[in-house]
Formats: structure tokens, C-alpha cells, sequence
């Protein structure tokens, strides 16, 4: 026989509680379905409490106490001495226990209305509700890239291109020189700035923030990627090493009207705006940023991550480090060397070598002589 | 805070002081008892010659109401149970809402008749019904049923003291001991003198998804719905007139506007309700503008039981309401 509660019964519309006034069978001792167990009192009147099965009835509460409506006077157990104690926990335990949700009821709604399968993003959110926003979010991520016709012809479809940090200037300068290019094509943006997901910047998705890469890479959502931050060049080189250490590919953006002489070495993940010139034998290592009108002159050599203002100008032979920012319109005389992680701002003549993390400051109105 | 209950207290307390032509009758309204849900307690003891027991007769007292109206008091008296307000119907209906026309508005009618409506007690089906829609759309009357979002205080003193109209104040049983409901996301609109139109959203900014709107006793049921519905993303308002007739037309078209998704509750029994005529001046007033069909909510058609599990399957629940939200979102 399984145990069996006793509770009390709401015996008066108007109350919610009720007086132990006795015992009508000793604790521990037989009963059989329809005795009398005890008497409870109301303010208007005494009822009896009966057994609902035999056994033996084991009291929980004491004589004179007031106990509420619903609350557990008893149990009937099959043996006298039985321990109930488990019993009445996992009795608690259920009582109190709620389902856990894994989603929002409003997430559920806009998931079926986009076809989304919850399923998909439990995995993602083992620990967290699954909200309106990450659904959103999932959809996004889903229609990257997908083209009836090209994706039918991978092999010969234009590079799919994905901007990375490219809400602000330099994705919107990257995406007017992509439509300007036959066999490359913008299929999606990232960005850090919320407020812009889920808009487009012409015509192209702004799907989600940068770190979205990596899902958007292993479901071969693009082909190479391309980051747009021009301003900080600490946010280029981690942007680039967090990607490239997921196994993501870069693309080399060229505008058209730029030219790009024989003989030119270049590595992966260069932006390179209207009009900028790379003469020929000249070396360009990885994701710089060279603005318009920019020109690397013949046998020059760039290292990685540098940024280039509008007509930058080298003259021959230069050494140019790793994250070197050049502002507007510095010059540069020929087979000078600028090492690693300087800083030269706009409209700097550089005469001579700068040494490791140099930071050059303009000079105007040099009085060289007084005329007498 | 005052509660629902201390707030009718308070009320009756304060009209009886403010005004010597205030009077209060009822059955058993005086101390000891003060009053089956003790609205009245401890008013016969300050006040015991203001304060009447009167013997059952429903239709008795109320006409000696009317007639203490039309000259000169502001009397205001208790139906221990709305049900019974069949019994002084022909009071209500034929004299108090008519003498001011008939007599060309040379006399007014400033009466306050105060009744409990509701179920969710067990008290079967005579003691709790919600009949406030049988008198509403009869000319000359206001009906007003707070929620436990208004404050009652504030509003039976107005029906007292500054109404000239006879007023039909329905009070709900089980709203009596709660704490009057504040919150940062409440706003308040009084289209109709005296009688507010409270809003409780569950959003802190952006739009609704779903205006509800109910009155009296479910403002029980759907200030706890909104938390729950808050935690599944959905933004609602719930509005709260205290006025049932006349209805503040322009202030529930307003926040139905808002989404274009309405659901309308009530705890009367479905059929020829408070709701309907909420929906058709919605209807006119937003042709073209709503996302759905009006959702109209109220109670099985059927005699209420008295027991617990029967009751609640009758009276309209959170669940039902829940479930429409999510129906018309659909």
C-alpha cells in the first residue's frame, strides 16, 4: 500500500483555517477507510475527519493547533513504524517544482513564424532562456549568402565578401568600391554597434557583431573577410588574429580606378581605396589600409596592419614596418626606414629613419633665417 | 497604502464627516457586525444617527433612499450581495435613474448604492454573480466598479459628496484585502469626472503588443499575468476604467490604438455583456486599425457552482486570459 495523505479540508466559504479539537485514534494505531480520525473545529461548527484507506495513521500536526485549509494533518502508512520522511520531501519537492523554461513564449511565437526550429539554438543557450532577440538574431545568421543561382555554381560565383566592423566610414567606402568590382560581392556586415543590426547599409545586412564571424565562417556563409576599422589599429590586428586563428580567409579589396603595377606583392586582408597607386617590385603584407590616392612607390616594402591616410606618397625603397599609421598627406623620402608601431601625423615630410614606436610631431613655421 | 477595503472605509468615514447630509443604510451595517464584508465598521459608532440597520427589504430601503435624495441628503446605502440587486431593480430602473428628467432636472438623485459583486468564494450561485451589466446603458445612472489599481477612498467619496447623479458602486469581494496596486509604469486619465481610467503596462519603453482591457475583480488575475507575460517577452497594458457606464470612450480608443490588439474581460457570465459594447465603440472608432479581431472574454454562460473546482472552471481565469493574448498574437 502506498501512503496516503490527510489534509485539511476547506469545511467554511468564509475560512481558511480550522482547530485540531481531537484525536478520535491514538498515533501509530490501525484505521480503516471511513473512521473517524479526528474533529476539527470552524467558528461555526465541529466536523469529523475520516480516513480514506485503511492502514495506520501517523499525525503531523498537534491537538489544539490551528491548522490552514489544504495543510497536511496526517498520513496513513501501511506499517505502523514506516518511515515517511522521503515521502513527504518528494511530496514538497513536487509541489514546489517548476518547468523549466528554455525560451520565451514570445520567442516560440517568432520562431514559428520564421521557421526557425528551437531545437537549433538550445545547444548555443544551454544556459540561458532563449529570447525574441536571439531568435532574431539565428534568422539573420541563416540567410547569409544563400543565392539560388550562385550557390548552385560555387566554382564560379564572385567571391562572397564579409565586412567586418563595417557599420561606420570605412564600411560604407569598402561596400561602394565592392559594387564597383565584377568578381567580388558584399553578402553581409558585422558590427559591434547594436543599434544597427538588422538594418542593411545599401542594401547589405548588417547581421550581427564581429564575433559572429566563426558561425558565419563554418556554415561557409562567405568566402573571405575584410576589416573596415580604419581609426584604431589595435582593434585591425586583434579583429585580424582572432580571425585568422579561426581559420577564416581574407580577401584583398582593390577599388578599380586604383593601380596596381606589375610585379607587386601583396599578402591578404588589404583595403585599397580609389586612386591609390602600388608601383611595381613594391611589397604589401597584411590587412593595411591604404586610403585614397595612397602611393607606394617601386621597391617599397609594408609590413602588416599599417593604416595610410588620403595621398599618402613614398618615394623609392622605402622599409615600412608592422602597425605604422600614417595620417593625411606624409611624404616620405626614399630608402628611409620606419620601424614597428609609429605614429606620423597628417602632412609630415620624413627626412630620416624613425626608430621602434616613434611618434613624430609636425613642425610648422620652422623660421630657418631672419632676412636683413 | 491603503487597501481596497480601508480605502471604502476611509471613504464612507470621510463623507460622513465632510457632510452632515450624508447618510449610510443598510443590512447589519452597524457595530458589532459593521457590515457582512465590514465596510461600514465602526461608522455607527461615530456616527449613530447617520447610520442605519435597516430590516431585509431591498426594495424597502432603497426607495426610502431615493426619496431622502430627492430631498436633500446624499444618502448612500448597502446591498449586502449584488445578486440582490434584482430585488431593488425596480428602484434603481424606474425612480432613481428617471426622476431628474421627469421632472425637467428640477430634482437630483445624488444616491450611492454600494454592493459587492464576484465569485472565488464558494458562495454558489446567488452570492456570486457579477449583474453589474443588467444597469448599464439605463439613462440617468453611472455605474463604477474600481479595481485594486484605484484609489477607492478617493473615488466613493467623489460618488458622495460631488456626484449629483445616482451612482451604481460595484465592489468585488475578493479584491476587499489587498493593498491598493502602485507602480512606476501606471498612468492615470479621468475622461469622466471623478471616475479615473488606470493603466498598468509591463514594458519599459516601445509599444504594447496587447492592450487588455477589464475592470472590478481582475485586476486580481492580471496584475500577476502581466509579470508572468513580461518574462515571455510580451508587452501589454492592461487598462483598468473605474467607470463602466458611461464608458471614457476616447481614453480606452486611445490605448487600443496603440496596437491594434485588444482583449476585453469580464466576470459576468458571456452573452449580451459590459464587452460588447466596449467592442463595437472600438470597432467604430478604429475601423481599419486594428491587427485583429477584438478577443471579448467573460465567464461560462451557466449558474455558478459552489464548489471550489467547479467555480473555477466557470469564473474566468488568468489561463483564459493568457491564452487569448497568445491567440491573437498568433
Amino acid at each position: 500500500m502506498n501512503t496516503v495523505v490527510v489534509r485539511m479540508p476547506v469545511l467554511n466559504a468564509n475560512e481558511d483555517q480550522a482547530i485540531i479539537v481531537d484525536w478520535c485514534i491514538e498515533d501509530k494505531k490501525a484505521v480503516n477507510r471511513g473512521n473517524e480520525i479526528c474533529i476539527v473545529e470552524t467558528t461555526k461548527a465541529a466536523h469529523d475527519i475520516v480516513a480514506e484507506a485503511d492502514g495506520f495513521i501517523r499525525y503531523l500536526v498537534k491537538k489544539g493547533q490551528v491548522v490552514k485549509n489544504d495543510q497536511l494533518i496526517a498520513v496513513i502508512t501501511a506499517t505502523p513504524n514506516e518511515d515517511y520522511s522521503d515521502f513527504i520531501t518528494s511530496l514538497e519537492k513536487s509541489e514546489s517544482a517548476t518547468t523549466e523554461r528554455k525560451w520565451t513564449k514570445k520567442a516560440e511565437l517568432v520562431a514559428k513564424k520564421l521557421g526557425v526550429d528551437l531545437a537549433d539554438l538550445t545547444a548555443k543557450h544551454a544556459d540561458s532562456v532563449i529570447t525574441e532577440a536571439d531568435v532574431l538574431e539565428f534568422n539573420k545568421s541563416r540567410f547569409v549568402g544563400k543565392d539560388l543561382l550562385e550557390d548552385a555554381n560555387p566554382n564560379l560565383r564572385p567571391q562572397r565578401i564579409l565586412l567586418i566592423g563595417g557599420g561606420a566610414g570605412g564600411g560604407a567606402i569598402t561596400l561602394e568600391t565592392l559594387s564597383r568590382i565584377q568578381h567580388q560581392r558584399a553578402v553581409g556586415i558585422l558590427d559591434n554597434n547594436a543599434a544597427l543590426h538588422g538594418k542593411t547599409i545599401m542594401g547589405v545586412p548588417v547581421i550581427g557583431n564581429n564575433n559572429l564571424a566563426a558561425e558565419l565562417w563554418q556554415k561557409k556563409d562567405f568566402d573571405a573577410a575584410i576589416i573596415c576599422v580604419t581609426a584604431s589599429i589595435i582593434d585591425r590586428v586583434t579583429i585580424f588574429n582572432n580571425l585568422r586563428d579561426q581559420g577564416i580567409c581574407f580577401a584583398n579589396v582593390i577599388d578599380p580606378t586604383s593601380v596596381v603595377k606589375s610585379y607587386v606583392s601583396m599578402g591578404e586582408g588589404n583595403l585599397i581605396m580609389g586612386n591609390a597607386y602600388l608601383a611595381p617590385f613594391c611589397v604589401l603584407g597584411d590587412n593595411n589600409f591604404l586610403a585614397s590616392h595612397a602611393c607606394i612607390e617601386h621597391h617599397t616594402k609594408v609590413g602588416n596592419h599599417c593604416t595610410f591616410g588620403p595621398r599618402f606618397t613614398t618615394s623609392g625603397a622605402v622599409t615600412i614596418g608592422n602597425q605604422v599609421k600614417f595620417g593625411m598627406g606624409v611624404l616620405v623620402e626614399p630608402y628611409l626606414t620606419i620601424e614597428d608601431s609609429c605614429l606620423i601625423p597628417s602632412g609630415c615630410v620624413l627626412t630620416q629613419n624613425l626608430p621602434f614606436n616613434s611618434v613624430v610631431k609636425m613642425q610648422h613655421n620652422q623660421v630657418i633665417k631672419v632676412r636683413s | 497604502m491603503a487597501s481596497y477595503l480601508s480605502g471604502l472605509q476611509s471613504g464612507l468615514k470621510e463623507a460622513l464627516t465632510a457632510n452632515r447630509k450624508v447618510i449610510v443604510l443598510g443590512e447589519d451595517i452597524v457595530d458589532p457586525y459593521g457590515g457582512a464584508f465590514k465596510v461600514t465598521k465602526g461608522l455607527s459608532t461615530c456616527f449613530p444617527e447617520r447610520v442605519i440597520s435597516t430590516p431585509i427589504c431591498e426594495g424597502g430601503f432603497t426607495g426610502v433612499a431615493v426619496g431622502m435624495a430627492l430631498r436633500g441628503f446624499r444618502p448612500v446605502i448597502e446591498i449586502m450581495f449584488g445578486d440582490f440587486l434584482t430585488l431593488c431593480s425596480d428602484q434603481i430602473v424606474n425612480h432613481m435613474a428617471k426622476f431628474p428628467d421627469m421632472y425637467n432636472n428640477q430634482v437630483k438623485v445624488p444616491l450611492v448604492i454600494r454592493t459587492p459583486m464576484g465569485g472565488g468564494r464558494g458562495y454558489g450561485a446567488t452570492h456570486s454573480q457579477s449583474l453589474e451589466k443588467m444597469f448599464l446603458g439605463i439613462p440617468g445612472i453611472k455605474v463604477v466598479a474600481p479595481s485594486h489599481l484605484h484609489a477607492t477612498n478617493d473615488i466613493l467619496k467623489y460618488a458622495i459628496l460631488n456626484d449629483d447623479d445616482p451612482v451604481l458602486f460595484i465592489e468585488n469581494k475578493l479584491l476587499y484585502p489587498l493593498e491598493q496596486h502602485v507602480h512606476v509604469f501606471m498612468e492615470q486619465s479621468v475622461e469622466i469626472s471623478g471616475y479615473p481610467t488606470v493603466a498598468l503596462r509591463n514594458f519599459s519603453t516601445g509599444k504594447p503588443d496587447v492592450t487588455i482591457i477589464a475592470y472590478g475583480g481582475l485586476s486580481l488575475e492580471i496584475v500577476p499575468l502581466l509579470a508572468k507575460l513580461h518574462d515571455d517577452e510580451l508587452n501589454v497594458n492592461a487598462v483598468f476604467p473605474s467607470s463602466l457606464w458611461p464608458v471614457p470612450v476616447e481614453t480606452l480608443t486611445r490605448y487600443g490604438a496603440q496596437c491594434g490588439r485588444i482583449v476585453l474581460c469580464e466576470e459576468s457570465s458571456a452573452g449580451f455583456n459590459w464587452g460588447s459594447e466596449i467592442a463595437a465603440l472600438l470597432y467604430e472608432n478604429l475601423h481599419g486599425k486594428l491587427a485583429a479581431p477584438i478577443a471579448r472574454l467573460a465567464s461560462a454562460s451557466q449558474a455558478i457552482p459552489a464548489a471550489r473546482q467547479l467555480e473555477i472552471k466557470t469564473l474566468i481565469s488568468a489561463q483564459d486570459i493568457e491564452n487569448a493574448v497568445w491567440e491573437l498574437m498568433s
